[in-house]
């Protein structure tokens, strides 16, 4: 997941995180999704989503349970340099909202856990 | 049983390095068996384990491959994944260990295909759930 994402700024309080995130064009996963037809895939979100989360909670999350998962509309390097990750979460679970500018990208809903 | 190397993987998905997240296939009459190692430099390899993140990827790859091997008309047609849903994880592979994957049609809603991924190790099921993937026309 290397060059991915930076987190820039982030602001942690009891049960809520907001970071906010530089997504470097340059990064390779675009060579591969898709030659010629950059997009984020979706499956990085989720990535970027437990890395903040484990950055906020200050252990490392897994989950054993996604309750879902939308991609509603996949991010461009070339549009969209910036996101925010916004994450909830409480004794039953965690959601977190990837949105960038006006668009939001990924909804996710998961039980939390952290397995050994 | 016709086999699938990780030349004609390439041939099936519209992903290159380093998010090709499928590396060979069995295909059994109609049955799919999408299979990947998990090196260390798998893009979602942390700490020895592949992420959530790529057990997902892997899942959707798998549809994508089964997709091409019975409409290999579409071959090279990208997909997006719109949604997953009760994704139950028992736990990651590791390094070294081969994944499986097979595919179970639910519905076709008109671009939308329904699907359920069962990932196993040998024969332990470590991951499963639906996906909806968004084929458009």
């Amino acid at each position: 997941m290397t060059n991915f994402y930076h987190i820039i700024s982030q602001q942690i309080e009891a049960g809520h995180a907001l970071f906010h995130v530089q997504l470097p064009a340059q990064c390779p996963v675009y060579k591969g999704h898709f030659p010629g037809h950059p997009i984020a895939p979706g499956a990085c979100h989720i990535e970027m989503i437990r890395e903040c989360a484990s950055v906020a909670l200050g252990k490392e999350v897994h989950w054993n349970h996604i309750k879902q998962c939308k991609f509603l509309v996949p991010l461009e390097p070339d549009k969209h340099h910036e996101a925010d990750v916004d994450i909830t979460w409480s004794e039953k679970g965690m959601t977190a909202v990837v949105t960038s500018g006006e668009t939001t990208s990924v909804k996710l809903k998961v039980s939390c856990n952290t397995l050994s | 049983m016709k086999q699938l190397t990780s030349q004609d993987i390439l041939t099936y998905l519209p992903h290159r390095a380093p998010m090709v997240m499928v590396d060979s296939a069995t295909i059994d009459g109609e049955q799919v068996t999408a299979l990947l190692t998990i090196t260390d430099t798998n893009w979602f390899a942390n700490k020895g384990q592949l992420m959530e993140a790529g057990l997902i990827e892997h899942m959707a790859q798998s549809v994508a491959v089964c997709v091409k091997e019975s409409h290999p008309q579409d071959a090279g047609h990208i997909g997006f994944l719109a949604d997953v849903k009760d994704i139950t994880i028992n736990r990651l592979p590791n390094v070294g260990e081969c994944i499986e994957t097979q595919i179970a049609l639910k519905a076709v809603v008109g671009e939308i295909l329904l699907v359920i991924a069962t990932t196993k190790v040998k024969q332990d099921i470590i991951a499963s759930g639906e996906l909806k993937i968004f084929l458009p026309q």
